[in-house]
Formats: structure tokens, C-alpha cells, sequence
């Protein structure tokens, strides 16, 4: 696992495309049968399930910022376009895949002070700058298929974890001090009804800020795209066993 | 009988109104309506109401008589909505708020975005906070005091 943790995400398309490779040219060599088949109807079970679980999240994403977009007025906060949303609790989030949209509840302006919700703005701008709503939402239908599994469901909390550090660590680049991001957080939180995070993830978070506050450096991580993985895994199967198809082995 | 026993303002209960509709917020309208809002402020400045102490106050206020049957209906709604407590007394109720205004905002602000995005729920979604109560307790109480370092 900590091998998988700490890959590149380049390595690791290599070796799937390997270990695809390996199995269309020995599966079909052993076998005499065409060894796509197998691994096409189940690659095609599984990504259409996931490909369903996603469509439905966004339809939904759509349908809830059409809403909240009647009840929020546009405003620019810390240089941060930020729709504030009437009446709304002490939430901020993003919402949206094609254009993500920063959503603040107005109860967060009189909630919290200027730097805090700098730092609450500058996070959520990073999202919306790396649309973090789609990835997420990716991420999410992949728990839902296989987070039975404790090591897919630890690989995809950690990815999401990864967002929150990354957008975490914009804020504070963006001049945002890693206290006015706690202080930010223990305030929304009060008032939140977030729900609760993947086991873990939240942890990761406030370990790297706490670390961010005391000067130690940022553990560098690159965690691999897991939520498109498995796509780029189905395509390099199915390019390595047309290749097969044709090369004098297959 | 209301009228029996409704508690009248004194001056300090006045001023104590005039002191709560200096520091009014205007999302309150937004929320409740003009009229729920108001009634909502008197009870909040009176503290214990009654249909008839509502609506004597609020004839004072906006110099306008309102039905006693309209003030009931929306102290009634008010009641149904979870922001009133209330007592009967005789054949009426006496009425008590269930928090002050800050409360209420957050509660309501808080409910009407929660149902909408409860309703359309969606993966598609990041949130600034986390569910904070289920860190590492280590992790909370630090992160507690970071939050506390000054600026």
C-alpha cells in the first residue's frame, strides 16, 4: 500500500498497461480464445455502473445549483467570485462541473472575521480552479462500486483527503495563515451539518495543516488520479489486446 | 381573558424592543415574512406573550390594528414552524421564543439550504468543513488550538 501511496501515477499506468499486455498475450497464447472477452464484459459492467452512479450525481449537482442560484447573489469576496446564498447557514462549498461555482451561506459573513474567510474563499476557489466537484464526484461512484474493499476505500478517502490538503495548501500560498484556516474550520463546523467524511480523510487534512503551522514541511505527496485510473486501466487492456490481435504472437 | 392575562410592556420592556429592533436583522423578513418577523421580534423583546400583548405591541409599533385572529394564526404558525414554545393558559396560550435571533438564523438559514441540498444530494460537492466530531481527538484538540492562536 505504501507503495501504491507513494507511485507516480506515470509508473503506475505503465505497469497496468504491462500487466494488460502480459495477460492478452499469455491468456491468449495458453488459451487459444480470444482473452478480450472476459475482461471487456466485465471492464463494460463495471464502467458503465460507475459511468451511471456519476451521471446521476451531476444531473443532481445541476439540479441543486439551479436552485440555489434563485436564492444566492453573486459577490466578489477576498478577489474571489463567491455566490452568497440568502438565508443560508454557515456553509461554504463548491458546486458544479462545468463551470463550479463558489457557494457561501450569508450566516458565514457575519460568522466569521476578514481572515477567516479569506481562507474559507481562497480553499474553495481552488476547488473550483481544479474542479474538484467532478473529481470528487468520481471518486465517490468508485466507493460506492468497490468501497467494500478496506484498500480501494482507503486508495479513494485518501484521494479525497488530497483534495481538501491541496486546496488547503493553495489558501495558505495565497497568503492565508494556517490558524485563520483552523479557526475557519472549528467556526463552520459548529454551525455545519456536514456530513461525516470518510474515515480518515479529515484526519489527513488537519495533520497537514497542523504541520503547515509548525513550519514542518508538507509531506510531498502525488497521489495518483484514481478516480480516472481504472478508465485508463480498461482503455490500455483494450489497446494491448487489439495490438495483440495483430502482432505475430497473438 | 387574554387580556386578563397577558403581562403589559413596561418602559425598560420598551426599550429592550427598541434596543432589539436597533440591532434587527433584515434576513429575518426573508425568512418569516414582514409580519411573521415582526411578531417574532416582540415576542423575542417581551420574552412571555400572549395573542393580545402581540397584538396591542404591534398596533403601538407600526400603527396599524391587525385582527386579533391574524396574530393568533401566525403566533400559531410560528408555534408549528418550532420557533415558539408555548403554555396554555385558560383558553389561550402563552407564548415563549425557542432561541434569539442569531439562533434562529442559523437554524433556518441552515434548514432551508440543508433540505435543498439533502433533497438533490450530490457527490458533486466539496464543503469547507468536515465533520470535525469524528477526528482524532489528539488531532481536535490541537487543531482547537491552533484555531485559538491570535492573529
Amino acid at each position: 500500500m505504501r507503495f501504491v501511496d507513494r507511485a507516480r501515477p506515470g509508473l503506475a499506468m505503465l505497469a497496468a498497461t504491462g500487466m494488460a499486455l502480459a495477460w492478452c498475450i499469455g491468456v491468449g497464447a495458453a488459451v487459444g480464445m480470444d482473452p478480450m472477452l472476459v475482461l471487456e464484459f466485465a471492464a463494460a459492467a463495471i464502467l458503465g455502473l460507475w459511468t451511471t452512479l456519476l451521471g446521476r450525481d451531476l444531473w443532481r449537482a445541476s439540479r441543486l445549483r439551479d436552485r440555489l442560484d434563485r436564492r444566492s447573489t453573486l459577490k466578489m469576496i477576498d478577489g474571489v467570485a463567491v455566490r452568497v446564498i440568502r438565508g443560508g447557514a454557515a456553509e461554504a462549498f463548491v458546486l458544479g462541473v462545468l463551470r463550479p461555482t463558489v457557494y457561501l451561506g450569508d450566516a458565514s459573513l457575519a460568522l466569521l472575521d476578514r481572515d477567516e474567510l479569506a481562507a474559507v474563499v481562497q480553499h474553495e476557489e481552488h476547488h473550483r480552479r481544479t474542479r474538484a466537484p467532478l473529481r470528487a464526484a468520481a471518486v465517490e461512484a468508485w466507493l460506492l462500486i468497490v468501497g467494500r474493499s478496506r484498500a480501494a476505500r482507503r486508495l479513494l478517502s485518501a484521494r479525497l483527503a488530497e483534495l481538501e490538503r491541496s486546496a488547503d495548501a493553495y489558501a495558505m500560498r495565497r497568503g492565508v495563515r494556517p490558524a485563520s484556516i483552523a479557526a475557519a474550520l472549528v467556526k463552520v463546523d459548529r454551525l455545519s451539518s456536514a456530513s461525516p467524511a470518510f474515515s480518515g480523510a479529515a484526519d489527513h487534512r488537519i495533520e497537514a495543516l497542523l504541520n503547515a503551522a509548525a513550519g514542518r514541511p508538507a509531506t510531498r505527496t502525488t497521489p495518483l488520479p484514481y478516480e480516472w485510473l481504472p478508465l485508463v486501466i480498461a482503455l490500455a487492456v483494450a489497446i494491448g489486446c487489439h495490438l495483440g490481435d495483430v502482432s505475430p504472437l497473438g | 381573558m387574554h387580556a386578563l392575562t397577558c403581562a403589559r410592556m413596561t418602559s425598560s420592556d420598551a426599550r429592550i424592543g427598541d434596543d432589539a429592533r436597533n440591532t434587527q436583522d433584515p434576513r429575518i423578513e426573508g425568512v418569516l415574512g414582514p409580519l411573521g418577523a415582526a411578531i417574532m421580534r416582540i415576542v423575542w423583546a417581551q420574552g412571555e406573550s400572549t395573542v393580545r400583548s402581540v397584538a396591542d405591541q404591534l398596533e403601538q409599533e407600526i400603527r396599524r390594528p391587525h385582527a386579533y385572529t391574524t396574530v393568533m394564526t401566525i403566533l400559531g404558525r410560528l408555534y408549528e414552524r418550532g420557533l415558539l414554545d408555548r403554555t396554555k393558559v385558560g383558553r389561550g396560550y402563552r407564548y415563549r421564543p425557542r432561541g434569539d435571533e442569531s439562533e434562529l438564523l442559523a437554524s433556518m438559514g441552515e434548514r432551508a439550504v440543508d433540505q435543498i441540498v439533502e433533497r438533490y444530494g450530490t457527490a458533486a460537492l466539496r464543503r469547507f468543513a468536515h465533520h470535525l466530531a469524528d477526528l482524532d481527538p489528539n488531532l481536535r484538540a490541537r487543531l482547537l488550538e491552533l484555531a485559538d492562536q491570535p492573529g
